[in-house]
């Protein structure tokens, strides 16, 4: 019973965040627009809804488990976790890195403000894959 | 790790479901666990056993016997 409770509060504590992060997304993507008219403001833009269509998708499939009586998280899904998220920390090491270099080298016109949202966004993004990969491929 | 955890889930006709609820955890693992594709942790090897009415050593196969 407990555990049903902390999981539906999980759960929404998760959807707020979710909320609010696409929505910040939105609103940095629409001002950056508005006030530079670059096309960097789309791009921005796209990456949130690509955020929220994989993310309602995520909360669809929390939601459904929730409903069903099965746990949000056993032990898999928290083994799948740490091994995503310690994946995502040595390749975004790396990423980090070959953004700094790539930055100077090929002058790729960055401001160096956005390097750290742009580093963690990519780390975001390898902890997704390899969480997807680890979902599937077993032990 | 071999097990047989399909075989007594037909015998007391239980589903994935259902038999994830008993042991507590996600209809995913137990459908990795009979595909031989996740090795639990005693723990879950024991709540599975438990929820299938036998033992440890009955369910799995730890490839030791000779």
């Amino acid at each position: 019973m407990e555990n049903k409770r902390n999981d539906k509060r999980a759960f929404l504590i998760t959807a707020v965040l979710f909320g609010l992060l696409t929505l910040t997304i939105i609103i940095l993507a629409a001002s950056d627009y508005s006030n530079t008219h670059k096309k960097e403001g789309i791009v921005v833009f796209f990456v949130a809804i690509i955020l929220a269509v994989f993310g309602i998708k995520v909360l669809r499939d929390k939601y459904e488990s929730l409903k069903r009586g099965e746990p949000l998280k056993d032990e898999r899904s928290r083994k799948i976790e740490t091994k995503a998220s310690a994946v995502a920390f040595l390749i975004g090491i790396y990423w980090l890195l070959a953004l700094g270099f790539a930055i100077d080298e090929f002058k790729l016109g960055v401001p160096a403000s956005s390097v750290p949202n742009v580093g963690i966004a990519g780390m975001a993004v390898i902890f997704g894959l390899a969480y997807w990969y680890f979902s599937r491929k077993g032990e | 790790m071999k097990n047989r955890i399909k075989e007594f889930r037909a015998r007391y006709d239980l589903t994935q479901e259902e038999l994830a609820k008993k042991a507590g955890v996600r209809r995913e693992t137990i459908v990795f666990l009979e595909q031989n594709k996740y090795n639990p942790s005693l723990n879950l090897a024991h709540e599975v056993a438990k929820a299938l009415k036998t033992t440890i050593d009955e369910l799995f196969d730890f490839g030791d016997k000779k």
